[in-house]
């Protein structure tokens, strides 16, 4: 059958998973992505353009089977375009993966306008919806996970701290668990935001799934404290009688952990409304009880065959195969369902086994690329350049580095300094930009008639369209307004390194639009391939000596004699520039500080280099993480001086040979980041 | 590239990371300016207490004394000001002092800068019942007079010593 996963949660595992286990038994699976966030129906226009964008794609996949997994995303107008825009015969179904918290946001509202509903809840919820709905609306389909997003890792490694707590403790709701773990006398770290750490439990944010793996190979047991819904009192989400329905059972961590074989003590003081859904969690009352029942765990128990006995459950109950069976058995019986009580419905998944499903899902992993880049100049046309940009004089900036790597490709290149030609430059008649740029002005600074023209500066005109190709190549795009419009306007291409800012653009209809991050060329990559061991061990790049100071306790923890900083290049010439570049890179961690000079949190503008030059990337959280940078796999994201320690530690500790980390590392920015490539392609998909 | 295996974990084996669960036990809750709480942080036991925590700590923690920096701008925290204002006093900050007092917790202000207004502290100081003042500051005149105050040295770990219980001189 055709099946579409339409948006997301937060967990994507849950998302990504399924997908997985329904094309390994053999359906045709349609993931939009996610699409929106919040926990309110979406308003703002653009969130309804990517909505109904997102529709029209579902409607040419013309599926058996819609699974939407964040119902805010359709509030009533939008289920019903989405229901008239597919056959009939199509199932429509929801998941309430917050079930029952959102009930009066966004669950009950368009309840309706499904099929039935998938919940993620007690039998106290199910009979709860039966009575304010008048009749049985679902049933219950609890978190998941697959093996493909988190893999058995359990006792793998020699464990950090006896116990682990993954979750924020920093809110109000959530802060008494801070002081309740800190008491108990176990040996324990928490991952989550832990702001005011008065007892030093943080083990840092956990940034990736293999950071995940990381946490469950090196603890003992997980603690598990569940999210009272009475502990909702006072917020947006509250409505009366929610606190009567309990907690939330079995939240996506316990499955995670299940998946890896961590064994789970769960501290619920409000027993549930019908037997365990995970037996094989260790289930106590009071925090009295936690302290005793871990001491008893850690000191008695057989660890081992606590972690089969929970993984086993995992297979057969909670992974991705088991629901994609259910999900198969209701599409051939939609119906036959609402004949059972709350009770049956809420265990109804239960007679799934995920053991018994075929499970291909496994992704194939992409080797890392370890050669070197090769650059393939396009001798069957040698096309005349002109690049208009600014900061020439700058050798890393966007435009000599645009520059260099299409001289590389072969291409006539021509520079056009706009910041000194701008009084040959048409007045802009809005007054809005610094010039408008003629074509016979480009043909002039070609010296014949220029074939592209590529716009490297976020403050002039191009020329009006015409049949020859202008880029904007590097945009700074802020918001979809004027002067940013007028100059997208008039170029066939756009690349931009604003990732969220490309996605919102290309829903309001810039298809011509696409992401680039900060590139570095051939001869970049040469000098830091020939480079010498430095003395230093830490590289700070910042943009300026004053963002350096805006950042000054992120890696205060070491000698200042290991750390060399380096600020972007503004006069220094080749080959001096280059050298001092490769003297930077050759310590072995680098650390790339946010770009305050440019808008939307992006890293340094050298962030690929140093990945290809292999070092260590320390990445601050604060930046905009590019989607192919996973920390712990290629680089390390962190928050504060703490967690970068941490995680270097870990690193260390863990990979006696760090060869596989840095040659990811590398193979990951040959392919992202490489300029050659991307304007290789880039001027490809101009041709005709 | 051993070398560089070698040099990470040279380099990581010195990284000094505060190990887990060595947290300080609470001996010393203080509300105050994150300045003031460096300088003493090595002569006292402090738990820098914020919103965030004010109703929860003092359920799993008992401390020694409760301690509240009496501050002006600049290096005020924004919410300080939402804590204690002259005649008001915050209803969960009037409760943490409550409570600690029932249990026979020393709370005390700290009256760290020559040109606070006691006025802007009213309820706080009245609360608190004791100040404590640095060298060289003198004894505000704006004090009401059945507060207890303390004169303590006037370097900062002088601070710590008088917020543990020791040397302190009434005046």
């Amino acid at each position: 059958m055709k099946v579409t996963l339409f948006d997301g949660i937060q967990e994507m595992h849950v998302v990504h998973s399924l997908a997985s286990a329904l094309r390994a038994r053999g359906h045709d699976v349609q993931v939009t992505g996610k699409l929106t966030g919040g926990f309110t129906y979406i308003e703002s226009t653009e969130d309804q353009l990517t909505v109904s964008l997102a529709i029209t794609s579902v409607a040419e996949f013309e599926p058996d089977l819609i699974l939407v997994f964040r119902p805010a995303a359709l509030p009533p107008q939008l289920i019903q375009l989405l229901r008239g825009r597919i056959p009939n015969d199509c199932l429509v179904l929801a998941w309430f993966s917050d079930d029952p918290v959102l009930w009066k946001l966004s669950y009950a509202p368009t309840l309706d306008f499904y099929d039935f509903v998938l919940h993620c809840g007690s039998e106290r919820i199910l009979k709860f919806y039966e009575s304010n709905h008048g009749r049985p609306t679902g049933l219950n389909f609890p978190f998941w996970t697959g093996q493909d997003q988190f893999a058995r890792v359990y006792g793998s490694k020699e464990p950090e701290t006896d116990a682990v707590f993954l979750g924020n403790v920093g809110n109000s709701v959530r802060r008494e668990r801070y002081f309740l773990l800190s008491s108990l006398g176990v040996n324990l770290r928490v991952h989550g935001d832990v702001p005011d750490d008065h007892f030093h439990l943080s083990g840092g944010l956990l940034d990736s799934h293999r950071e995940l793996e990381e946490m469950a190979a090196t603890s003992r047991i997980a603690i598990n404290i569940p999210q009272r819904f009475s502990d909702h009192a006072n917020r947006p989400t509250w409505f009366e009688g929610l606190d009567a329905l309990g907690t939330f059972e079995l939240p996506s961590r316990v499955i995670q952990c299940a998946a890896m074989g961590l064994p789970v003590v769960s501290l619920e003081t409000i027993p549930p409304s019908h037997r365990h859904p995970f037996p094989e969690v260790t289930r106590v009352p009071d925090p009295d009880a936690l302290q005793r029942t871990i001491k008893a765990i850690l000191n008695d128990t057989d660890l081992r065959a606590l972690s089969e006995a929970v993984h086993s459950r995992f297979r057969s109950t909670f992974s991705a195969s088991a629901r994609a069976l259910m999900l198969e058995h209701l599409a051939q019986d939609p119906e036959t369902w609402r004949q059972l009580s709350a009770e049956e419905r809420t265990t109804f998944y239960e007679q799934f086994d995920g053991d018994s499903a075929i499970n291909t899902s496994a992704e194939t992993v992409k080797a890392a690329d370890r050669s070197t880049m090769r650059i393939s100049p396009d001798t069957q046309r040698r096309l005349r350049i002109v690049i208009a940009g600014e900061r020439w004089r700058e050798p890393f900036s966007l435009a000599r580095i645009t520059e260099r790597s299409l001289r590389a490709l072969g291409h006539t290149v021509t520079r056009l300094d706009l910041a000194s030609n701008e009084t040959r430059l048409k007045t802009d008649h809005l007054g809005e930009l610094r010039g408008e740029l003629t074509w016979s002005l480009v043909d002039e600074a070609a010296g014949d008639r220029a074939d592209v023209l590529f716009l490297c500066s976020n403050e002039y005109l191009p020329p009006p369209p015409s049949a020859r190709p202008c880029v904007w190549h590097g945009a700074m795009l802020n918001n979809v307004v004027t002067p940013a419009t007028r100059i997208a306007a008039r170029c066939h291409r756009i690349t931009s390194p604003q990732l969220d800012q490309v996605a919102h653009w290309i829903t309001r209809g810039f298809t011509n639009l696409s992401y680039l991050p900060d590139l570095f060329d051939a001869e970049m990559l040469a000098a830091t391939d020939g480079r010498a061991e430095g003395e230093h061990a830490i590289c700070v790049l910042s943009e300026t000596e004053r963002h350096v100071r805006s950042f000054p306790k992120l890696w205060d923890w070491a000698p200042e004699t290991d750390i060399l900083h380096y600020t972007t290049d503004r006069i220094s010439e080749f080959p001096a520039a280059m050298e001092r570049l490769a003297a930077a890179l050759g310590g072995m961690i680098t650390c790339t500080l946010p770009d305050p000079s440019r808008a939307g949190n992006l890293p340094h503008r050298l962030l690929g280099v140093s990945l290809a030059a292999r070092n260590i990337v320390l990445i601050p959280r604060t930046c905009v993480i590019p989607a192919d940078l996973q920390s712990g796999v290629n680089c390390l994201v962190f928050n504060d001086p703490r967690e970068a320690q941490l995680k270097l530690r870990r690193l260390a500790r863990d990979n006696p040979d760090l060869e596989p980390f840095r040659d990811a590392a590398r193979a990951a920015a040959l392919d992202r980041y490489s300029a050659e490539k991307h304007m290789g392609e880039l001027l490809a998909s101009l041709q005709p | 590239m051993g070398t560089f295996t070698t040099k990470l974990a040279a380099l990581a084996s010195s990284l000094p990371v505060t190990p887990y669960g060595t947290g300080f036990p609470g001996d010393i809750f203080y509300i105050g300016s994150q300045r003031l709480a460096d300088s003493i942080q090595n002569r006292a036991h402090l738990i820098h207490i914020t919103p965030r925590d004010i109703k929860i700590a003092p359920r799993f923690l008992r401390p020694r004394c409760l301690a509240i920096e009496l501050i002006t701008l600049p290096t005020r925290p924004s919410w300080f000001k939402r804590l204690a204002t002259g005649k008001t006093l915050d209803r969960d900050l009037s409760s943490l002092i409550g409570t600690l007092q029932a249990s026979n917790v020393e709370t005390m202000g700290l009256w760290t800068n020559p040109n606070n207004n006691a006025k802007a502290f009213e309820s706080l100081i009245a609360a608190l019942g004791q100040v404590v003042i640095p060298e060289p500051l003198d004894t505000p005149q704006t004090l009401p007079p059945e507060v207890k105050v303390f004169h303590v040295g006037s370097e900062p770990y002088h601070l710590g010593e008088v917020l543990l219980g020791r040397d302190r001189h009434c005046s």
